[in-house]
């Protein structure tokens, strides 16, 4: 069975390059996106996904404070951070607040699956 | 509403999403980058911070056109960027274009996520993280 | 009441303390009757317990009390035996411990084992060292462990993105195997960020190690796991690190002073205001007279912040010098003087490690039996001297010049061209030394390429000054400030670029006839020394151009030689904010940050040894 993701992005290209990568793996299907933190909260509660990808910086409500409220409400989520060079303290914020895993931009596709499948085995 | 900002470079057309702009400067002074080859036309003083500006046309590998002096900034998380283009367009919005086949594996390669017909013209997308990870390499 | 808010101001405090302890000890070990020094350690102790005592921490209070009461003892009768002071500074390591403990929010080590020994060969009964009340606490046991401790190190790849998330991940991963005892760097360390490198773990688990690797070496970023004991032969400076403190005192004199500077400042903006209103260019000139002074006063007061006394680094020097003695049956005098000179604490957190470099080279190669280590520290205008001297065996330059030759590091040619300064150069060589010389005269480069690049990352110089039979001075030149350098701005080929004022050991202008030949390459005889030249422009890959009539040179460092870099003009000096690079321009060699000058124009600063490599990598290694 393949793993259903909710990609979490405020940009429109990097959701797509997401859903791309995941889309041309057989073992993932995407089965919603968000571009913000409310968005995917929602999102989150009603599709259960087996993974998040979920970018740091966002309108509205941050990676991190989506990601916190995610967590209160299913403890086991699996959530990767997707951010940018130079964001090492919110990382940091992430990795203490529940994230999985992380990734950095730009991103390599088979980097991207890896972390993935490494994150969701378990 | 998706909207980009169509350039051209050698012959072809352009378009960069208007999410990915922070700025479009008016022929700022270009000042010298120790070292650095004719891929990077210089560095400019943004509001204060160091930008570096590069030539998307010789990045590309299009032939030798004289880049237009307004420089793109553009408000990646990854890394603010400055870039000269052919020769800038309008601003147009996708929603009616049609997004036309073809090799992504290529593509990618060009930076140019997809291809999109619009109106007649056919306008390719610039692919900012294609394009990031290939400075990576430089 | 919520004791949290002073955990910062308890942490810092006790560590100062502790390192005056351990001062302190040393000297008692020198002087065991002095009773002054005596005086001192039972106050010490005593202030250690009261904080520790006021936050609850048992066990810190409880030992804090015992070394109290064993330093009382000999309040009274002057002389303390030896046996005493090496219980004192086991006590002293202790307390260490128990404070890496309470900074990284783990429940206090066990002092039992401690207490016990005190109280059997120092013949001090327990119950007299440890009150009632205390007690319960302090002589609590600990549960036998049931399983060996496993112990590793995990390395974070080079290249890692936020390497102190990756160890968090590293952390959390552990765990499932078992439970984490201990580590380092601490939770509370990675969280705040920066770069870390290795993470040492010790892991209470009944899984196998096969299986714990797997998983580690199955993540991201990863360079290699390595198991058992990590070598503790530079334990000290690691654990130094971890000491480190991020928060700062401020004295309130200091803040009041920054008021008083933001009204002025606010005073002076109205008065610009009002004169652009009426078009006054008289009051506007002064308006600005006044702010460029208001901002020069402020920004002094801003890096006077964040200076920090050398002594914050050389506190447990006394202690690593006396513990590296006794291990080589040395008799070494450590002095220490200049050490209240003030430096960025960016400056001495990077300088501590090759501090501790230098005092272990001294120790384990300069000195012969007997012999004495001095440590100074001195400003000299825009700079601040840190030296390494000892009067041990010196250096022979021969013999360095023997061993690069036949390691193959220069050529024959070289060799003969070379002074004695750039032979002892030579040892900061990346291989110039390897660990079977280590006990020879001439093995004396342990670690030196790391102190050197140490130095030259801060922006600062190393000199080596020695000869056979007269001892070794290392000296660390070093800018005050990080942020804040002096640049000299130099033109080539119409472009401006920029060295930092430390690379440049001067600046002159010579006439072409003044130049000669050596085979292809242009040389200048300067002093005693001939030294060759290279062109900026060729480093820059600008276009070429011939010389004529005067030549403005530069003379800089390239591989601990002396070498000429011909510039078009010397444009001149300026003090500049230096702003380090972002992707892509990080990825450029040669060019190590950026500064945006008054009038508004960006220049780049060059490190010209990191050209060269560029342009010829080759040649680069040779030169």
């Amino acid at each position: 069975m393949s793993c259903r993701v909710l990609i979490v992005d405020d940009a429109l290209f990097m959701r797509n390059m997401l859903k791309d990568i995941f889309t041309r793996a057989d073992d993932f299907e995407v089965v919603g996106e968000a571009q913000n933190g409310d968005e995917a909260v929602e999102r989150y509660r009603e599709l259960r996904p087996d993974l998040v990808t979920m970018d740091i910086v966002m309108p509205l409500k941050s990676g991190i404070e989506a990601l916190v409220e995610i967590i209160a409400e299913d403890a086991s989520a699996r959530v990767v951070m997707c951010s940018a060079l130079g964001q090492e303290s919110l990382i940091v914020e992430a990795v203490g607040a529940g994230a999985r895993e992380f990734i950095v931009k730009p991103f390599q596709e088979a980097k991207v699956l890896e972390v993935a499948r490494r994150v969701t085995v378990r | 509403m998706r909207q980009v900002l169509t350039f051209t470079l050698g012959e072809e057309l352009y378009g960069l999403e208007i999410s990915a702009i922070q700025e479009i400067v008016e022929a700022p002074a270009l000042f010298y980058i120790p070292g650095a080859d004719d891929r990077y036309l210089g560095a400019i003083n943004f509001h204060g911070s160091i930008v570096p500006v590069l030539n998307l046309a010789r990045l590309l590998g299009f032939s030798e056109t004289e880049p237009e002096p307004r420089i793109i900034v553009t408000c990646s998380e990854i890394a603010v960027l400055g870039l000269a283009v052919g020769r800038l367009g309008e601003i147009v919005v996708l929603d009616e274009a049609e997004t036309l086949p073809g090799d992504a594996d290529q593509r990618r390669a060009n930076c140019i996520g997809e291809v999109v017909a619009l109106a007649g013209r056919m306008i390719n997308l610039f692919d900012m993280p294609a394009f990031l990870s290939r400075l990576e390499m430089l | 009441m919520d004791m949290s808010k002073y955990r910062e101001m308890f942490l810092s405090e006790t560590r100062e303390h502790l390192a005056v302890m351990a001062r302190r000890l040393v000297d008692l070990e020198k002087a065991p009757d002095d009773r002054e020094v005596i005086d001192t350690l039972f106050r010490e102790a005593h202030s250690v317990k009261g904080m520790a005592a006021s936050m609850g921490y048992q066990r810190m209070a409880g030992l804090a009390h015992a070394l109290e009461d064993l330093l009382d003892g000999f309040r009274g009768d002057g002389e303390v035996p030896a046996t005493a002071i090496d219980r004192l500074l086991a006590g002293c390591d202790l307390l260490e411990g128990l404070l890496e403990d309470i900074a990284a929010e783990r429940p206090e080590r066990s002092i039992d084992a401690f207490l016990q020994n005190t109280a059997g060969e120092e013949e001090i009964p327990l119950a007299e060292a440890i009150p009632a009340g205390e007690e319960i606490e302090v002589l609590e046991l600990e549960p036998v462990a049931e399983t060996i401790p496993l112990e590793l190190t995990v390395e974070i790849a080079d290249h890692a993105p936020a390497p102190a998330a990756r160890a968090l991940l590293v952390l959390r991963e552990l765990e499932r195997f078992g439970e984490l005892l201990e580590q380092w760097p601490s939770q509370e360390e990675l969280f705040k960020g920066g770069v870390v490198r290795h993470l040492r773990v010790r892991l209470e688990s009944s899984c196998e190690r096969s299986e714990i690797e797997a998983a580690l070496l199955a993540m991201s970023d990863l360079a290699g796991v390595r198991w058992g004991e990590d070598s503790e032969d530079d334990g000290l400076p690691r654990r130094r690190r971890e000491d480190s403190e991020r928060t700062v005192r401020i004295r309130t004199e200091l803040l009041d002073r920054f008021i008083n500077l933001t009204g002025e400042l606010m005073t002076t903006r109205s008065m610009l205001q009002s004169a652009q209103t009426r078009r006054s260019w008289q009051d506007l000139g002064e308006g600005l007279d006044q702010l460029s002074l208001l901002v020069n006063n402020l920004h002094h007061k801003v890096l006077e912040v964040r200076m920090m006394p050398v002594s914050s680094i050389t506190g447990r020097l006394p202690r690593l010098v006396r513990d590296l003695a006794r291990k080589t049956g040395k008799q070494v005098d450590l002095q220490i003087h200049g050490d209240e000179v003030e430096l960025d604490r960016a400056i001495l957190e990077e300088l501590a490690d090759p501090l501790v470099h230098l005092l272990r080279n001294a120790v384990d190669h300069g000195i012969e039996g007997e012999g004495v280590i001095a440590v100074r520290a001195w400003r000299e205008r825009d700079l601040v001297l840190v030296e390494v001297a000892d009067n041990g065996r010196g250096i022979d330059p021969r013999q360095i010049r023997d061993k690069a030759l036949a390691k193959g590091l220069i050529n024959a040619a070289q060799a003969r061209a070379m002074g004695d300064r750039d032979l002892l150069g030579l040892i900061c060589l990346p291989g110039f030394s390897t660990a079977d010389q280590v006990t020879e005269t001439s093995g004396r480069g342990v670690g030196m390429d790391v102190v050197k690049a140490a130095v030259e990352n801060l922006g600062g110089v190393l000199d080596i000054l020695s000869a056979p039979g007269e001892g070794t001075r290392m000296l660390l030149k070093l800018p005050v400030s990080v942020a804040i350098i002096q640049i000299l701005l130099v033109a080539c080929a119409g472009q401006t670029v920029a060295l930092p004022i430390t690379r440049v050991h001067r600046t002159l202008e010579v006439s072409r006839e003044q130049l000669q030949s050596s085979g292809r390459q242009l040389v200048l005889p300067l002093d005693d020394e001939i030294i060759p030249l290279l062109s900026l422009r060729k480093l820059l890959k600008l276009p070429n151009r011939p010389f004529a009539g005067s030549v403005p040179l530069v003379i800089t460092e390239l591989r601990g030689r002396r070498v000429g870099l011909v510039v078009d003009r010397l444009v001149g000096q300026s003090q500049v904010f230096v702003k380090s690079l972002s992707f892509p321009l990080d990825h450029l060699p040669g060019v190590t940050g950026a500064s945006v000058l008054g009038d508004g124009q960006v220049v780049f600063l060059i490190d010209p040894q990191g050209l060269l490599d560029a342009v010829n990598p080759v040649a680069g290694r040779a030169a």
